[in-house]
């Protein structure tokens, strides 16, 4: 129930976002808040694990093990442009280092790519993972 | 003296405030920033300090929580990120990358007419005016898959508003910048909300939002001065 409830509301929060979206180019920041205000804040574990590990990732290969889209997403959101979520998700040392160079940037066109796709992929990232190709989409 | 050169004297002074304004900002730009994230119902919540010299160009950010690090980007795309808890420091360098193509930057700037969309490889489609806006359409460099055409709405010749869009004309990302802070050579949203769809009844909901504007040619923050330590661990991307 409390599963449904929250469901709900998340759902009728991005309603009104969209409702207000194609009414407009505003955004009511209240319900911005009032979303952000529904939220569980997660705990901040994840996210210092994320940042944590982000150096070492940088340097490491692939490692075996599942990996967790928030965490690559999180990694992309802040470290997109220097490819350290392709680090995480795994790839060739060689690839990364090599979208490192090539296609990086903070705020460039590239992180939001690989961000859309992980984030549209949210709940299957397999193919993402252990992926060779330069661009991994 | 003669009417011309008063003439000149005259021009002189009316062009001279625009020769300024033209320019880059020279001076120094400190924010504090606390981006929030929303996906899935959880909420992640990061807070940092930035400093953006225009002098050299360079963007210092102090991130302070979840974890604490430093994250320092020139004009020549080097890149400094110093974890000071593990004393670990990396060093990257992408020339394509450098601190003009930070958001604050545009924005710092007045460089906010295509927000870099121009070089990254976008091409202007279109420009028409919609009531009291001001839309401009731009064109996805080839390779860039799942976003064809990013839409900008501008209000007061301020930017409100991206859409990227796939190619069914589909909303991939909607951007709205509010609530400007007027700085006298520049002006900043103080908040910036990101709306990425990724399926019909899902989406990550990211606001970025800028305080304790301050800026000034000898701006001095004791927060952006740190030092890498001699043995911190380099760790090679």
């Amino acid at each position: 129930m409390k599963k449904l409830l929250f469901t709900l509301a998340v759902v009728t929060g991005l309603a009104f976002f969209s409702i207000e979206a194609s009414a407009s180019y505003t955004i009511d920041d209240n319900q911005v808040e009032a979303l952000f205000n529904s939220a569980n804040e997660a705990s901040f574990s994840i996210m210092t694990e994320a940042m944590d590990m982000a150096p070492a990732m940088a340097i490491a290969s692939a490692s075996e093990g599942s990996k967790d889209a928030l965490v690559a997403i999180l990694l992309d959101f802040f470290l997109g442009g220097l490819g350290i979520h392709r680090f995480y998700l795994g790839t060739e040392v060689m690839t990364g280092i090599g979208y490192i160079l090539t296609c990086g940037g903070i705020f460039g066109i590239m992180p939001l790519v690989d961000l859309i796709v992980l984030a549209i992929n949210f709940d299957d990232i397999s193919a993402y993972v252990n992926n060779p190709k330069f661009f991994m989409w | 003296m003669p009417v011309r050169n008063h003439l000149f004297i005259f021009f002189l002074i009316i062009c001279l405030p625009f020769t300024i304004n033209s320019q880059a900002y020279k001076g120094k730009v400190s924010v504090n920033t606390t981006h929030q994230i929303y996906k899935k119902g959880q909420l992640f919540t990061v807070l940092s300090t930035t400093l953006y010299d225009g002098s050299t160009g360079s963007i210092t950010c102090h991130y302070t929580s979840p974890t604490e690090f430093y994250k320092t980007i020139n004009t020549k795309g080097e890149t400094t990120i110093y974890f000071p808890k593990r004393n670990e420091v990396s060093f990257s360098q992408n020339s394509q990358y450098g601190s003009d193509s930070e958001l604050l930057y545009y924005f710092v700037n007045n460089f906010t007419q295509n927000l870099g969309l121009e070089k990254e490889g976008f091409i202007r489609n279109e420009a028409k005016t919609e009531g009291k806006y001001y839309i401009t359409t731009w064109l996805a460099p080839p390779g860039v898959k799942p976003v064809h055409t990013v839409k900008l709405v501008f209000e007061n010749f301020l930017p409100i508003y991206a859409e990227y869009q796939d190619l069914s004309g589909k909303a991939l990302k909607k951007i709205y910048y509010y609530e400007y802070h007027h700085a006298n050579y520049f002006s900043l949203p103080k908040k910036i909300t990101e709306i990425s769809y990724s399926s019909e009844n899902d989406s990550t909901v990211k606001r970025t939002s800028f305080s304790n504007i301050q800026t000034g040619m000898y701006l001095e923050d004791a927060r952006f001065n740190f030092q890498i330590p001699e043995d911190a661990i380099k760790l090679d991307l």
